[in-house]
């Protein structure tokens, strides 16, 4: 990642021109800035009170960006109503202000200056200041601290104080994704934690934000609770009183309990229970398709998958499907590409199901091809894998199941010690960052070990193009190279489902499949 | 006393010889705690790093002794998977699985207690063949196969009782006890037919004994002869099965725990195993076995009140 | 003792005490049926185990196979035209499942008492002959072992060496390896202080031959009944492990995973985690009745640790 940037600096003093055209990406200036698109009824209508309850799929592993390394759904969801980002971003990419009012590139891009909202305070009655801001974004970058998503984050040089309410980020070269990245709503460090709580270890556990909802319990696998914060700067809001989350991993459980009313809003990415709850006229379904993808990952290193012969034939031995009807009951749609809604590329050069076209690539290839597919013995893991051994048994390719548990999958990823294996593409709104990390040929996250110069070039590119239709179609090159030389095939694209009960209005849109709750009221 | 004492060391050498090997085993298991804290995107660095951080990178027989002692001095450490001390994230499971067992027990002996009493007392007529006949058949059900029909019966079909979940106590007794009626079914009907087998073929040997006859004879109640003098002296071996079977109660209660989706001492034992929480797992370990020893304890002295005269002559595996 | 013994199970009230009845033929029977089935699982035409058929996902018994319908996405097409007992969630034929997952249920119960009889048996005699300091570190390590979590042992081979059925059948002979040794070391100390041990032993036979002809002969028998009872025990074991997900890899079937994979449709479509279920069931019923019925004939006493 490192020669990355070196190189993307070289490419940017090469082929940009001096003046680079200005990143109004987010330059918002809105003093009276009101989040929410303008579908609400007005707040006369809604009700205060209650108590609303999310069942959750997994515990959360800690809110310490440092300790935890990564927010997962579950856990976004619940910091996000404690804690507050910088920036939101509305479904068509605007930036909406929250803590930060706006967001100014300089001429060179190199420089970005944020203003912050003043009169804020953390929970604890801390001020939010320029001071907050830095003592935080010091910690995620300072390399000692080893932030596990500092990789992402390689282009910000440092960050400063200019005056209480002004912040100053240095970039070491203009980058597209800046304000997407750091206020990410899945991304651990856009949420800004209280310097007092960060700096007693007490965030952690007890995270402590500026968030319409202030932390109150949190019992270990059974349940996270957080109250209303009665001086949340906007006027009435919140309108709820408090969310309970309850960690209910088992789905049917989970899909029992909000039948029966014990809990209010539920998450789940089961087939089965998604089309259980969909065709369920008591509850409300939220879907989304969001940008990401499940993916087969084909390790380059290891033969016979060095042999671009052998990956295209499983590319064509490969039904998406089939695929997606077995494991999701067609609740996720195919995709082409990893973008999803976020970008439409106009063709990507999929390979489609084709078995005479794969057995003429393998006939070509003149070898038998066994591979051994590592899998997590989880339900999940189980049925890709089986589904996977029964395509491409079809065209005479033996591939072998091995069971084992998470984390020696993880340490076999990361070794690069494996040959086949599935792997979720996480989805963010702007993908370029991630699949940066996955695919440029330097980079410690190429999962696939796959390298390409052109590849290399195109990832570069996408980094620093400020132009939005040029930086589009280098992204959907890098998804038709992916295409051509196939590292990964693609195993059904995202679509996140939330189901809630009618009573439970104002559930924000569920982007990137977190549920904003935080302007939820009860139609009781 | 002296008995104690022995019993004791025997007892504890076992402990330290399972925590021990479980300490070893689980570093032969590939993978280790810092690939739980990283995700697929670590590098090898970060990985490297975190386990420094972990005290990973220290040799395995170091890291062993500084378990042990900080067991002894009484500190189960933190876990590397929730840092949370684990005693604490024990203290939160334990009530879960406690339930279940003991509402389980309970279950089972309230069945196979009148049941063996009146198997005995109608020994070789239909109705004990019958009774006998099922109970075979009972014991022949796999504990997660019986979970299954049991959530099929009176979950799905009858709705009476959750399918699966766990409802604390501070929502209620109603939905707490609800919660964990189906689980402790599934554990006590495996269970109490061994139970009643034992409890029927005691007591046959007692009714037979001449201080039965004899109170038969003055004319006492045929139901409190069964159950003020025939019980009590035939339940020794009942007893003994009890405290044997909390060994095999943990196997179970993990299948069930699962099943269930109840958040127990046995579940988090395999989660941890999974994130080679080592603290917990050791924990975990410890908990267990020191359970069953008190439980096995606790069974000795009951033997010296069903019955005095056996009081420390009989050494009781 | 005996008398007492004889009281508890069905047995004694068999009119015909020594002979074997229907409660031992029929489950003979079900047992042979599934042996044969199973050995010959590649000759009967079956679906083949993990051939998806797309359309029939959880489908009822009887349900016409998609391969005979249109060949689009299906495998293989041999086999009946009928899914007999239905399909599972992925569509695949739950009879030609079941019959193959026989082969992992039926070798895995059967052996895993065979190498825990061989291993615990000889360590018991051992540690019941030479008691003293041989004796009691036999009993110490058996004692350890007892009170070691198995599932840590599970786990520990399951994934340092990959869950393959000579694996499973190893670990699990292990785990029950001290029970075996328990009734053996019994019996050998009983049988070692009896006269005609004694009266070897004056004749100045060699410890090997006392252990061999005098001792071995006698406590086969309450070895073999325990494990007899185990087989059941073992079946059930890994159908456990099948169910958590720690059974054979995939593709091959495993009872216990099969029933797993039904709980998700339970509510639908319950005959996916029900007929295996109620084959496991049989299955392990068979055995327990077999193992009692030949021990009521061969009046075994002496098997309890």
């Amino acid at each position: 990642m490192k020669r990355v940037l070196e190189r993307s600096t070289d490419s940017s003093l090469c082929n940009l021109p001096s003046r680079i055209s200005v990143m109004v990406m987010c330059a918002v200036f809105l003093p009276f800035c009101l989040s929410s698109a303008g579908g609400e009824p007005p707040v006369a209508v809604k009700r205060r009170g209650g108590t609303v309850s999310v069942g959750l799929e997994s515990d959360f592993p800690g809110f310490d960006p440092l300790k935890a390394h990564g927010l997962g759904l579950s856990a976004a969801t619940a910091l996000n109503l404690v804690g507050e980002r910088l920036f939101d971003t509305a479904g068509d990419g605007r930036c909406i202000p929250v803590l930060g009012l706006s967001a100014e590139p300089s001429d060179d891009g190199k420089t970005w200056t944020i203003k912050l909202r003043k009169g804020v305070f953390f929970h604890d009655g801390s001020p939010f200041t320029a001071d907050a801001v830095v003592h935080h974004w010091k910690r995620i970058l300072d390399p000692a601290n080893r932030f596990r998503g500092r990789l992402l984050l390689r282009p910000i040089r440092s960050v400063r104080r200019v005056d209480d309410h002004t912040v100053q980020f240095d970039l070491r070269a203009p980058w597209a994704s800046f304000l997407t990245t750091i206020s990410s709503i899945r991304f651990i460090a856009s949420y800004i934690p209280s310097p007092k709580a960060v700096d007693a270890k007490t965030y952690d556990r007890a995270p402590v934000g500026t968030g319409p909802f202030m932390f109150k319990e949190w019992k270990t696998g059974e349940r996270f609770v957080v109250v209303r914060n009665p001086k949340y700067r906007r006027q009435g809001k919140p309108y709820l009183d408090g969310i309970v989350f309850r960690f209910q991993p088992d789905p049917q459980t989970r899909y029992a309990s909000l039948k029966s009313g014990q809990i209010d809003v539920m998450w789940t990415d089961r087939g089965n229970v998604i089309l259980k709850a969909k065709s369920d006229k008591s509850l409300v379904t939220y879907e989304k398709e969001g940008p990401g993808a499940t993916v087969l990952l084909l390790n380059n290193t290891k033969p016979p998958l060095d042999d671009l012969r052998v990956r295209r034939a499983l590319a064509h031995a490969w039904n998406q499907d089939f695929f997606v009807r077995m494991a999701a009951g067609g609740t996720v749609p195919s995709v082409h590409d990893p973008f999803g809604d976020t970008l439409k590329c106009d063709d990507v050069g999929h390979r489609e199901y084709d078995i005479d076209r794969a057995k003429a690539l393998l006939k070509e290839y003149g070898r038998p091809v066994v591979l051994q597919m590592d899998h997590t013995s989880t339900p999940r893991g189980r049925v890709f894998a089986e589904i996977t051994q029964q395509l491409f048994k079809r065209v005479g390719v033996v591939v072998k199941p091995a069971p084992c548990d998470y984390l020696q999958l993880r340490k076999r990823l990361i070794t690069n010690a494996y040959q086949l294996s599935g792997y979720v593409m996480r989805g963010n709104g702007d993908m370029g960052p991630m699949l940066s990390a996955l695919f440029f040929s330097g980079s410690p996250l190429n999962l696939t070990r796959y390298g390409q110069p052109e590849m290399d070039k195109l990832l570069i590119d996408q980094l620093t193009e400020s132009d939005p239709v040029r930086r589009k179609s280098r992204l959907c090159s890098i998804a038709r190279l992916l295409n051509k030389d196939v590292p990964i095939i693609y195993a059904g694209g995202i679509r996140h489902y939330i189901f809630a009960r009618p009573e439970v209005k104002g559930i924000g849109p569920i982007d990137l499949g977190i549920a904003r709750l935080s302007w939820v009221w009860l139609d009781r | 006393m002296r008995y104690f004492v022995r019993r004791l060391i025997h007892l504890a050498v076992v402990v330290f010889a399972v925590t021990t090997l479980t300490f070893f085993m689980l570093n032969l298991l590939p993978g280790d705690a810092a690939y739980h804290t990283v995700s697929e995107e670590a590098s090898p660095q970060d990985v490297e790093a975190i386990r420094e951080e972990l005290g990973l990178d220290r040799n395995v027989f170091v890291r062993y002794v500084r378990l042990l002692k900080d067991t002894v001095c009484g500190d189960l450490g933190t876990s590397s998977r929730s840092r949370e001390p684990v005693m604490q994230t024990l203290m939160a499971c334990l009530p879960v699985t406690a339930e279940l067992l003991i509402l389980s027990q309970i279950i089972a002996l309230s069945l196979a207690v009148p049941l063996g009493i009146l198997c005995a007392s109608k020994a070789e007529t239909i109705l004990d063949t019958l009774l006998s006949s099922a109970a075979f058949a009972m014991i022949s059900v796999p504990s997660f196969v019986m979970a299954i029909v049991l959530i099929y019966c009176f979950a799905l079909k009858l709705g009476w009782f959750p399918a699966t979940g766990y409802v604390p106590l501070s929502e209620g007794f109603l939905p707490n006890i609800k919660s964990f009626v189906l689980p402790s079914l599934s554990i006590a009907l495996a269970e109490w037919v061994t139970l009643m087998r034992v409890l029927r073929a005691d007591m046959i040997i007692t009714l037979h004994q001449d201080y039965i006859l004899a109170a038969k004879a003055k004319g006492v109640q045929p139901g409190s002869v069964l159950f003020k003098h025939a019980l009590r002296p035939s339940s020794l071996t009942l007893i003994t099965v009890l405290g044997i079977n909390v060994g095999h109660l943990m196997g179970g209660a993990l299948i069930v725990e699962t099943i269930y989706a109840l958040p127990g001492i046995a579940r988090l034992m395999v989660k941890s195993i999974l994130a080679r929480d080592v603290a917990m797992v050791q924990g975990c370990v410890l908990f267990i076995t020191v359970g069953c020893v008190l439980i096995n304890f606790l069974i000795d002295m009951a033997y010296s009140i069903i019955d005095p005269r056996i009081r420390r002559r009989r050494p009781i595996a | 003792m005996p008398d007492f013994r004889k009281r508890i199970g069905l047995s004694s009230r068999n009119p015909g005490k020594g002979r074997l009845g229907p409660s031992f033929w029929l489950p003979l029977t079900w047992i042979l049926f599934l042996v044969i089935s199973a050995v010959g699982a590649h000759i009967w035409n079956l679906p083949e185990p993990d051939d998806m058929d797309p359309l029939n996902s959880s489908a009822p018994p009887g349900c016409v196979r998609e391969a005979r319908v249109g060949k689009e996405v299906s495998g293989s097409a041999s086999g009946p035209p009928f899914h007999v007992l239905g399909t599972d969630t992925m569509g695949r034929d739950m009879a030609s499942r079941l019959i193959f997952g026989a082969r992992i249920s039926l070798s895995v119960g059967l052996l895993a008492p065979a190498v825990g009889l061989l291993l615990g048996g000889t360590l018991g005699i051992m540690a019941g002959f030479y008691r003293g300091r041989l004796g009691t570190a036999i009993m110490i390590v058996m004692d350890t072992i007892f009170a070691f979590p198995g599932l840590v042992l599970i786990l520990v081979v399951a994934y340092s060496l990959g869950v393959t059925p000579t694996n499973l059948v190893i670990a699990l002979g292990i785990l029950t390896a001290p029970a075996f040794s328990r009734i053996a070391r019994a019996n050998t100390m009983a049988y070692a202080a009896q006269d005609f041990v004694l009266a070897a032993r004056t004749l100045g036979s060699s410890d090997g031959r006392i252990l061999c002809r005098e001792i071995l002969p006698n406590i086969v028998s309450p070895l073999f009944a325990f494990g007899l009872m185990l087989v059941a025990i073992m079946i059930v074991v890994e159908g456990a492990l099948g169910f958590l997900g720690l059974g054979v890899p995939p593709p091959t079937p495993s009872w216990g995973g099969m029933i797993a994979e039904g709980r998700e449709v339970l509510d639908d479509a319950p005959h996916v985690s029900m007929i295996p279920s109620l084959v496991m069931f049989m299955t392990v019923l068979s055995f327990n009745l077999i193992a009692n019925g030949l021990k009521r004939v061969s009046g075994i006493r002496r098997y309890a640790p």
